[in-house]
């Protein structure tokens, strides 16, 4: 009689246990105890597939954005490009970027927005019609200096790195969902099932793949940031209207725009200290110019 | 062994009962296996099998736990007069009472275990296994109060019934410190529940400083209330004397609990009426609808038309006495406060969310149906030890005198 291995055990053990119930609920039994194993052996290296080492943070910096509403024209390469950067499965809708339309009539006490390409539909990414009467506006985690889902967090599983980013220890998440609660920005997804799985080929050896019952987010691509490149959403955008930089070096692009430009951050009123900056010069809008790349360019492509 | 002598005598006890005793934990048994089947879905699909989303990322379990532990605060509406004032008559119900926190607890835990994502690493929320974020995430305070209050009540029911049991008088010496603890830990289980969403700017629907009073008023209506009917089915199924005087001091107390429930939530409304700023979203949602989302527009109408139903009836010494007329109004406070602190609070703090994007969010049937075999577990809990604790104080079990074995 062959030897059978720790999970037959387990599972045969579940099977004996659940002989009294009803069959079909006997294979669900099972998968249960599958995935209670399955679980238990990923606590100890966290996420699924080999354990990714991320970088220290680098000393003395402390990163930041600045986002032009003038030249955005939430066409949403940069939720595209985030999305396949950071291994973000599909069953994330959407991803880690949001943007979102805004439409302003004089006489409306609030601009409506609407977010593009709305939940579920994400796959179907279709290129969004610029219009000139409406203004892209593309949310993401903000980086807080004073981060609420930081505070709230019961596992320190998100934490303030020392370069200012917010980051995730899908470790040691235990999915309690307080930091969904507590951001003001939206900028958490919460895996609410196991994480579609992504084609070898298209797997970012970088960047950790996350599994079901944890809560994941924007890192700045700190894969790439700590290794001095910039994130992914400033490498895709076709119109130029991000920029990355360290917010301490006074020399930096993102210092010398943001003490010269005239720029908001979103609910400052919060007193979170949001670390991506909006820009709203008026003169630079409708991007006469600009011409649309169509949508089947090699976004991966351009990585290497 | 006196220990041996007493496990045998409460099993005795659990074990013999009338038919009803015998149908009624059958049917909980029956849901808690029901509910533990549809759980076995919840495990092997993950959350997706909730109605949850990212927008409304807490719901019916969350919600389910906030009124809860509210119930299992309200034990010490019994325990300061009784302890603290030394008001006789409510002496019988006291203990019932604290049983009924340890039940409520227990399911307040269960319902933080099912709302988890990844519930094996629940460990991680042990201080020194896990990096315990304490002082600075409430939820660790939450965890550090509700599992101390447990204990607490668990220390103090087991020595009282085990100092019956032996036929001794228990109020004094050892337990008495505790007994005065149990009081303000009953209010910091609320209070901190109630922190844990008032601290949060992102919600402005719950970053409110009347919600810790709100929700130390609404326990002690809903918890009480739920004693009442349960002390009276007790009375006349079981030998244990409660009298009528102790009824209706309790019921007098849910009274004034209830006046000033329903003044935080005229506070409440029209703090957010008048000023009209775009925080009066989830508001609105909750009372009249958004843009045409109007789900829960019935649910909270209901609530406020029960409690305030309820109100007026216990406001009148002559109704208030009238058992039928206290009782209907019981009932109706469970369910208004069950609405108000579930569906009233939890899913309108996340509609709209942050970004202003509406999901209307109920519970589907798995959540009900796991949510159910949840309160059939705490029911069993309850009903043994109530049964224990009643055969002990009457006298049916016990060991008063050493010498004749």
């Amino acid at each position: 009689m062959r030897k059978l291995t720790r999970r037959e055990i387990v599972r045969l053990a579940g099977i004996m246990g659940a002989g009294v119930l009803v069959p079909r609920e006997v294979q669900a039994f099972g998968s249960m105890i599958d995935a209670i194993v399955d679980k238990m052996s990923e606590g100890i290296k966290g996420t699924i597939g080999e354990y990714v080492e991320t970088p220290p943070p680098t000393p003395g910096a402390k990163w930041g954005m600045v986002i032009d509403l003038g030249l955005c024209i939430g066409c949403r390469r940069c939720s595209y490009g985030c999305k396949l950067e950071n291994n973000v499965s599909e069953t994330i809708n959407p991803p880690y970027i949001m943007v979102f339309q805004t439409k302003y009539e004089p006489g409306q006490v609030m601009a409506e927005s609407d977010l593009l390409g709305k939940h579920r539909e994400h796959g179907t990414l279709k290129y969004t019609q610029l219009r000139k009467d409406r203004m892209y506006m593309p949310i993401q985690c903000n980086h807080c200096l004073d981060a609420p889902c930081t505070k709230v967090c019961p596992t320190k599983a998100t934490y303030k790195s020392d370069d200012g980013i917010v980051m995730m220890d899908y470790n040691k998440c235990i999915g309690c969902r307080y930091c969904m609660a507590a951001c003001p920005y939206g900028a958490r997804r919460f895996n609410w099932s196991k994480p579609a799985e992504i084609p070898a080929e298209k797997i970012n050896r970088l960047v950790p793949i996350r599994t079901d019952g944890v809560v994941e987010k924007c890192t700045f691509c700190v894969h790439r940031t700590r290794r001095g490149k910039t994130t992914r959403c400033v490498e895709v955008c076709p119109n130029r209207a991000r920029t990355f930089g360290n917010l301490n070096d006074p020399d930096s692009a993102v210092s010398k725009i943001i003490t010269t430009e005239r720029n908001f951050r979103l609910k400052v009123g919060l007193n979170t200290g949001p670390n991506i900056f909006y820009l709203t010069d008026p003169k630079k809008k409708p991007m006469s110019w600009f011409k649309p790349v169509p949508l089947d360019m090699n976004i991966r492509g351009l990585k290497s | 062994m006196i220990v041996i002598d007493a496990i045998n005598d409460m099993l005795g006890v659990v074990k013999s009962g009338s038919r009803a005793y015998y149908m009624w934990m059958g049917l909980l048994a029956l849901l808690a296996v029901i509910g533990v089947l549809f759980y076995f879905r919840q495990i092997d699909q993950g959350l997706i099998a909730t109605n949850m989303r990212d927008q409304v990322s807490w719901g019916w379990y969350i919600a389910n736990f906030t009124f809860l532990v509210g119930v299992a605060a309200a034990a010490v509406v019994l325990v300061i007069p009784y302890y603290i004032y030394d008001y006789k008559p409510i002496g019988n119900m006291v203990l019932i009472g604290e049983v009924m926190a340890i039940s409520a607890v227990s399911m307040c835990l269960m319902f933080i275990l099912l709302d988890m994502g990844s519930p094996e690493r629940f460990w991680h929320l042990i201080p020194g296994l896990g990096i315990f974020n304490f002082p600075e995430s409430i939820l660790t305070w939450d965890v550090v109060v509700l599992n101390g209050y447990l204990a607490l009540n668990l220390f103090i029911v087991i020595y009282a019934l085990s100092k019956i049991y032996m036929g001794k008088s228990y109020k004094t010496g050892l337990i008495w410190p505790f007994i005065l603890l149990s009081v303000p830990a009953a209010i910091s289980i609320h209070t901190v529940t109630a922190f844990l969403y008032l601290g949060l700017p992102a919600r402005p629907f719950w970053n409110a400083a009347v919600l810790a009073p709100r929700f130390i008023a609404s326990a002690f209506c809903s918890g009480p209330a739920f004693m009442l009917i349960i002390f009276q089915i007790l009375r006349k199924r079981t030998n244990i004397v409660i009298s009528d005087k102790a009824i209706h001091k309790v019921a007098e107390l849910i009274t004034w609990a209830m006046a000033f429930n329903l003044f935080f939530l005229i506070t409440e409304i029209f703090k957010e009426r008048y000023s009209a700023t775009a925080h009066i979203a989830p508001m609105n949602y909750l009372f009249y609808g958004l843009q045409g989302h109007d789900h829960l527009v019935p649910w909270i109408w209901s609530a406020i038309i029960f409690n305030s139903i309820a109100f007026l009836i216990l406001l009148m010494p002559a109704l208030r006495k009238n058992f039928l007329t206290m009782n209907i109004a019981c009932v109706l406070i469970f369910i208004g406060v069950y609405i108000e602190k579930g569906i009233g609070l939890v899913f309108p703090g996340f509609t709209p969310d942050t970004l202003g994007e509406i999901y209307d969010y109920m519970p589907n049937a798995m959540e009900l149906w796991i949510s159910l075999a949840v309160w059939a577990i705490g029911l069993m809990i309850f009903t043994i030890g109530a049964k224990i604790a009643i055969a002990i104080q009457t006298g049916e079990i016990g060991h008063a005198n050493p010498a004749d074995h």
